[in-house]
């Protein structure tokens, strides 16, 4: 690993680093400076997220989750829900991946401008990327208004208010993440494996196959749960931007909290998303140890 | 031996920090003489209520007048519950139980001059005191049109006027009457609206499913119309006069307006009570009430309020047609009540 | 792929003979390989010899396809490989980091290109087996090269690279990363293998030690450019520049005109006495009143007294002042300042007698057969003649 450049790289590697030697008995650096780390954490999410739990069976009671089970509204929502968030986590990774790959082996400037440009769109705000999407999109927006112009359609292309839009702008917002974690991976694995796979007779794709994304896996995986719980909470995005059918649990909640101020049944939903995603985590465990994901990382050196 | 120490060490440091910070929080909001917390919806809004009210307020009074931001009735609720409220006014719909409220103190007549309100398009319940107008409109494009809408009636004619119409989806409220008037282009007395035959209002609404655009955020609805996404909606006339200023084609009609008013609340609990109701008597008052009209058209909620008539052209209140055109009440406390079981209906309809 | 094809294909291949034609590559306005041309027999190790930045990690690149060149060509077994994509010039290769497949253990690290090559899936262990053979680390093929040691990740590296008998074995800095003496006992290995498997062999070291050691023909980079090339006793008796002798080894460089002395030729050096011998002249075509480098190799020089190096005949000398003698492990290295401002070096071995220590002023002598004589004006493409 060089360069000032691969920042993300170098924070996986530290991580791994300092999990390694954490698990070797005795005391260290890192064990040390990672204690505090982990107590804030407990406390900072160990309690509210057992506060939400309680609060979800006892405000006023069991009766949270009988409510959310029965609203056909709901349950409509949460399969939408993680509908939407599978579509988006696939095309994260289908648009993510490339991305990553280009930017983990082109040179310095590509490097550099890939990430800049990842950054800058991570950095702005979610709202404003939200409604710019929705200029685009709109009827009377960017895309539509042109095409209409150059005379290629009569009508305007159905890409506001509906599913696509909102995947559209979901994505967008959520491939960074994927990218950030399959390019971590596959910045640590030397070229010279690439090069020695070709040399011994592997084309690009097979030498692909057979190298490059068994070693990214760990990357992948962790960037798709990564998207996908995200995108599990997501929901101003697809609100402003899909119609209404595009409803996510997100929305209930919200509205559960502001409009009906039932803290209790709002709770309960989360609950029921929370375990969405230990299912999913408890899935990912299945074929690939947690540990790999952050072994991987310090794989160069 | 040694890690378990030191963590233990930087446990309760962090704890007692927290606990100094938590701490801290109390005492300024509680701190006795001449302070309070008011909390507003944020923006614009907030800006020029602060412009119009609070900081005139805090000179003539010498309260220190602090602002938080936004408004979230689950948080008040939450701070009532946990007996640790912060806020000393905030200001609300009409959709924050007016009526029956735990989170709430009553309002104190003997200094807010409730007497002012009896017999004004706006009433005045025990737990606020209303601080200003607005209205939802029927707002169009007046580039996609051809003529102009004259009432509500056009909005639901897709023949004679095609075209999207904007429509609010987002954390309901009251719908911004939307039911209500979809009654009343059925053919239901104005009189009788309530309660609500939500079924027969969804029923009339299906007649123009296919041509709605749902918006999720106020500002979105002005957006929408300006830009000709959609030729109608019903937005804030507030937002449409802003609009209009800037030079987009959107115009409105009084007819059918929806009048809604925001209020002053007080939390059960909150530090400061009595500087509290001094402030929303001053806010309130007939002498003040129409400050805020001056930077924005908001309209005051005190009847007994004068304006100049170039302003009051621009407020709800001062628009109220006659028959037919008349305004639309909502009723807040029926939909207070029903709030939950209408919204239920109302998101598996539109989704 | 039947029985007695694989037989063919594992017994049957040995390395091929490879021709480099004028082969030049750019980054940029910069020529980082520069017009190089040579060849080397099936058989052969050769190695590209050269600092950092002196283009021979481009050409070894080139040479597998992976950094096209932009003029010249490549031929391997007289065929033509320029425009072919690098999965098909059927290449082997080792590199400094190992380059193993840390997700795939020993076996199916080696057994990598017999899979390329669709080699029957049965027949692969007994190939791999023969391979870890080879290199003498049998019985490892459950093993994850995070399992293994440098050196043996090295020789799982070269049994990968050979499993296939590839007409070409390509290696950069194959001990780069290893201790002294495993880079010793490895180098011992590659000859070895390289022998058994009559396998060709292209290496790419900047140290010069290990060119000596492994390789049959040296080629000698600068530059982009290729300096020399030739067996590596001729290189060093005859280095064709300065700058090959300079990097070949520890030596001497002296300045002076020609002039015609007493003696025959020699350079103009006041007390000095540098004689030119009637090869020099003839074959760098010496003449009165040029400009000339001689190149003297540390381990040619001795010490002698002054008043001793006056009076013996045929040898050159020339007068320093002893600076330092330092003790270096194996050898002892005095140095010295001469007259003319020139740091000179001279090495001697352990139990050698030194004549003088530190402050003595000493002839440096040698003999004049063994110094290199090179035109001090010429660029490094014309000292190559």
């Amino acid at each position: 690993m060089s360069g000032r450049d691969s920042g993300v790289a170098e924070v996986t590697d530290l991580a791994a680093v300092g999990i390694r030697r954490a698990g070797r008995p005795g005391i260290d650096f890192w064990t040390l400076l990672g204690t505090p780390a982990m107590l804030v954490v407990l406390v900072a999410f160990g309690v509210p997220l057992f506060m939400v739990v309680y609060k979800s069976a006892t405000d006023p009671g069991l009766v949270n989750y009988t409510d959310v089970m029965g609203d056909p509204v709901f349950r409509k929502s949460l399969f939408k829900t993680i509908e939407i968030a599978v579509a988006a986590t696939l095309a994260a990774l289908l648009l993510g991946y490339p991305y990553a790959y280009v930017m983990a082996r082109s040179g310095r400037w590509m490097r550099s401008f890939l990430l800049v440009a990842l950054m800058v769109s991570f950095w702005t705000s979610l709202l404003i990327r939200t409604f710019a999407w929705q200029v685009l999109l709109q009827n009377t927006g960017v895309i539509n208004t042109e095409l209409k112009r150059l005379g290629l359609i009569d009508t305007p292309l159905p890409i506001i208010r509906n599913e696509f839009a909102a995947l559209v702008g979901m994505t967008q917002m959520l491939a960074p993440f994927l990218i950030l974690a399959v390019y971590a991976l596959i910045r640590a694995i030397p070229p010279e494996l690439e090069q020695a796979a070709m040399g011994m007779g592997a084309r690009r794709s097979t030498m692909f196959r057979t190298v490059v994304l068994p070693l990214s896996m760990p990357g992948v995986a962790a960037g798709c749960v990564l998207v996908f719980v995200l995108a599990l909470g997501f929901y101003i995005t697809p609100q402003v931007l899909g119609g209404p059918s595009e409803r996510m649990v997100g929305q209930s909640i919200a509205e559960a909290v502001h409009a009906f101020v039932r803290p209790g049944l709002a709770c309960a939903m989360a609950v029921i998303l929370l375990l969405l995603v230990g299912l999913v985590l408890a899935a990912t465990a299945r074929f690939m140890r947690l540990s790999d994901i952050l072994k991987m990382g310090s794989m160069s050196e | 031996m040694m890690v378990k120490k030191l963590s233990v060490a930087m446990t309760a440091l962090l704890l007692c920090l927290g606990l100094v910070a938590c701490g801290g929080d109390d005492d300024s909001a509680a701190g006795g003489e001449g302070k309070l917390t008011f909390a507003g919806w944020g923006g614009t809004t907030q800006e020029n209520i602060d412009k119009a009210w609070l900081q005139p307020y805090a000179k003539e009074s010498g309260v220190a007048v602090t602002q938080d931001s936004p408004v979230d009735y689950g948080k008040v609720k939450q701070m009532v519950d946990a007996k640790n409220v912060i806020w000393d006014v905030f200001e609300a719909g009409s959709d924050f139980g007016l009526d029956e409220n735990d989170s709430l103190t009553p309002m104190d007549c003997d200094i807010v001059a409730c007497g002012d309100f009896d017999g004004g398009p706006i009433p005045l319940y025990k737990y606020g005191v209303p601080m200003f107008t607005f209205s939802v409109v029927l707002t169009y494009n007046t580039d996609a049109l051809t003529q102009a809408p004259t009432s509500w009636a056009d909005f639901f004619d897709t023949k004679k006027f095609p075209g999207k119409r904007a429509v609010y989806n987002g954390v309901p409220g009251a719908l911004q009457g939307l039911l209500d008037t979809a009654l009343i282009q059925d053919g239901v007395d104005p009189a009788d609206l309530y309660p609500l035959d939500v079924d027969r209002a969804l029923k009339k609404l299906d007649s123009i499913k296919d041509d709605i655009v749902f918006y999720s955020d106020f500002g979105q609805c002005t957006q929408l119309v300006g830009s000709g996404e959609a030729v109608m909606g019903n937005c804030y006339q507030g937002r449409d006069l802003t609009a209009m200023d800037e030079g987009q084609p959107i115009d409105f009609i009084w007819s059918g307006q929806v009048i809604y008013a925001d209020y002053l609340m007080v939390p059960k609990g909150a530090p400061n009570q009595d500087e509290a109701m001094k402030l929303i008597a001053y806010i309130t008052s007939a002498e003040h009430n129409g400050d805020f009209a001056k930077l924005q058209a908001y309209g005051p909620a005190n009847p007994k309020t004068e304006l100049s008539p170039d302003l009051a052209a621009k407020m709800p209140t001062s628009n109220v047609m006659p028959g037919a055109d008349a305004p639309v009440i909502v009723d807040d406390k029926w939909w207070n009540d029903n709030l939950e079981s209408v919204t239920q209906k109302w998101n598996a309809w539109a989704s | 792929m039947t029985q007695s094809q694989e037989e063919t294909f594992v017994k049957g291949r040995a390395g091929a003979d490879i021709e480099i034609r004028h082969a030049s590559h750019s980054y940029g306005p910069t020529l980082v390989v520069d017009d190089i041309t040579f060849s080397a027999d099936a058989g052969e190790i050769v190695t590209l010899l050269g600092p950092s930045g002196s283009g021979k990690t481009t050409l070894l690149r080139m040479i597998a396809g992976f950094v096209p060149a932009r003029r010249g060509s490549i031929l391997v077994g007289g065929s033509d490989v320029t425009a072919l994509p690098v999965h098909r010039r059927n290449i082997g290769m080792v590199f400094q980091n190992y380059a193993l497949f840390p997700h795939l253990n020993v076996r199916d690290n080696i057994a990598y290109p017999l899979a390329r090559a669709k080699v029957r899936r049965a027949a692969r262990p007994s190939i791999v087996a023969e391979a870890l053979d080879a290199v003498r680390l049998p019985g490892v093929e459950e093993r994850m090269p995070s399992q293994l040691s440098g050196g043996q990740q090295q020789r799982i590296a070269l049994a990968r690279a050979i499993v296939n008998r590839p007409r070409l074995v390509l290696m950069d800095e194959p001990l780069g990363a290893l201790d002294r003496r495993l880079r010793e006992s490895l180098q011992v290995e590659i000859v070895r293998i390289a022998r058994e498997f009559g396998l060709t062999v292209v290496n790419v070291t900047h140290d010069q030690e290990e060119a000596f050691t492994i390789s049959d023909k040296i080629a000698v980079l600068s530059h982009g450019k290729l300096l020399q090339y030739g067996p590596p006793e001729d290189l060093f008796r005859a280095p064709g520049s300065v700058e090959v002798a300079d990097f070949l080894g520890e030596s001497n460089v002296l300045h002076g005109v020609v002039e015609l002395g007493r003696e025959g030729h020699r350079l103009r050096r006041g007390d000095d006495l540098v004689l030119l011998t009637d090869q020099h002249v003839r074959s760098a075509g010496l003449v009165p009143g040029q400009d000339v480098v001689v190149v003297v190799r540390s381990w040619s020089a001795r010490l002698v007294p002054l008043e001793d190096a006056r009076t013996q005949r045929g040898r050159s000398w020339v007068r320093a002042r002893i600076a330092a003698v330092l003790f270096t492990g194996d050898s002892r290295k005095i140095v010295l300042h001469s007259q003319q401002g020139e740091t000179l070096s001279v090495r001697y071995t352990i139990d050698a007698e030194i004549p003088g220590v530190q402050g003595d002023e000493v002839a440096v002598q040698w003999d004049p057969s063994l110094g290199v004589v090179t035109s001090a004006r010429t660029s490094p493409q014309e000292g190559d003649r």
